[in-house]
């Protein structure tokens, strides 16, 4: 949205001089102009089907061997200091996957929660959030997994379900947050600190 | 989703039936709901496209940089899962709020029988739908008006079918509140996700 709402993260953070420099734009009358940050894959295109070596493998009965998609960004703000990506189906959990990932009662369709990415780093190989890297700190995903979990989409789902990875530039240090940071978790712990947000949306449907 | 999460949802529905089956270890698991098909189309823009300019947010003088005419798109569903009363629709846009996500649309108690929108019919009220509260404080249709500079936004919208009577929950609920209302209460959902960038002026 404009720039006014785009101010709305940074004033919760209550920081004096992240909430002049949001005040100073509207002031001014001037929108913030973003940066065209922007997250691309070779993995698949925005939009279009993701490749089933993507896919989970055994525990949902797939035979997908859970390769994470290559990922790519640029153009991030200025000021940012760590990146985090998140991963969920929209219609997992009966639509309910991104709306309240409430881990008590097992509902949230999750699959990849990580942080803590230095800024330095501008992509991430095939197959790397599969596991461990330097380049990341795992969180944890809907199966309490620190790294990727491939897609699961029901059989029978005539309608492909849409994934969407979600990229926040943060002004947190790499190592500003610990391990196992659920997707909620990581929400709070970004507020006041997300300076921008870029999305790719892959399809896919259970052969 | 596969089966067994589905499962475990439906189990969350009710405290008590969640209690039943933790302290009853024989009992076999509730079935996943079968899939249906349930899905959602628009005639007005395709799936994983950009969004015409007409549904966008108007130029006003507190955004004279929005260009759009905000006539909310036509959408339909089809194959709802069994046992649906209501649906919800929402619309996100899913990197405004520096990610937190944007809330456009918030619509919910539509009845099982009405399946479609035509283009301009979420613009102002009508017995087809409850409206919520978006981020603009409004209870209709809110276009997409992205900041200049940005990557495509991602405009994502989507139907929960559920299993709440139309009338079940009040007027003017946000979207936070709304997921609070429906948890328990959902049975499946579809998506669309269409794309927008401010063209250049």
């Amino acid at each position: 949205m404009h720039g006014k709402r785009q101010c709305r993260l940074l004033f919760a953070a209550g920081g004096l001089a992240l909430a002049s420099l949001c005040a100073g734009s509207l002031a001014s009358g001037e929108e913030r102009r973003l940066t065209g940050f922007m997250l691309t894959s070779t993995s698949f295109k925005d939009g279009g089907m993701m490749p089933g070596k993507a896919a989970a493998g055994l525990p949902c009965g797939l035979k997908g061997p859970n390769i994470s998609p290559q990922l790519g960004w640029s153009n991030p703000p200025a000021g940012t200091k760590s990146f985090a990506i998140v991963e969920y189906s929209e219609e997992g959990g009966a639509g309910l996957g991104t709306w309240m990932n409430d881990y008590s009662h097992g509902v949230g369709d999750v699959n990849l929660v990580v942080y803590g990415i230095p800024a330095s780093v501008t992509s991430l190989t095939e197959g790397e959030l599969s596991k461990p890297s330097p380049n990341y700190v795992g969180g944890k995903n809907r199966f309490g997994q620190t790294n990727w979990r491939g897609m699961c989409a029901p059989p029978g789902a005539s309608a492909p379900h849409h994934y969407l990875f979600k990229m926040f530039a943060t002004d947190l240090d790499p190592k500003a947050l610990p391990p196992g940071l659920t997707h909620p978790e990581l929400v709070k712990r970004l507020e006041g600190h997300a300076l921008d947000a870029a999305v790719i949306v892959g399809l896919y449907t259970n052969p | 989703m596969f089966g067994k999460r589905q499962t475990k949802f439906a189990v969350g529905a009710g405290a008590a039936v969640l209690a039943v089956s933790a302290i009853a270890p024989g009992t076999k698991a509730v079935e996943a709901p079968p899939q249906t098909g349930f899905m959602m189309t628009s005639a007005t823009f395709k799936d994983g496209e950009m969004l015409p300019a007409r549904i966008a947010f108007t130029k006003t003088a507190q955004v004279p940089f929005c260009v759009g005419e905000n006539i909310s798109p036509q959408l339909a569903w089809s194959n709802p899962p069994p046992g649906v009363k209501s649906y919800a629709l929402t619309m996100v846009d899913q990197e405004g709020g520096g990610g937190v996500g944007d809330f456009d649309l918030v619509a919910y108690g539509i009845p099982a029988n009405v399946t479609s929108f035509a283009e301009g019919d979420l613009n102002k009220p009508s017995d087809k739908f409850v409206g919520g509260k978006n981020v603009w404080n409004t209870f209709t249709w809110r276009g997409m008006c992205p900041p200049a500079g940005t990557a495509p936004h991602h405009y994502v919208f989507k139907v929960v079918a559920t299993d709440l009577d139309p009338k079940d929950l009040p007027p003017g609920l946000t979207y936070e509140e709304l997921q609070g209302r429906i948890k328990g209460h959902a049975k499946g959902a579809t998506a669309l996700v269409g794309t927008f960038v401010r063209p250049k002026i």
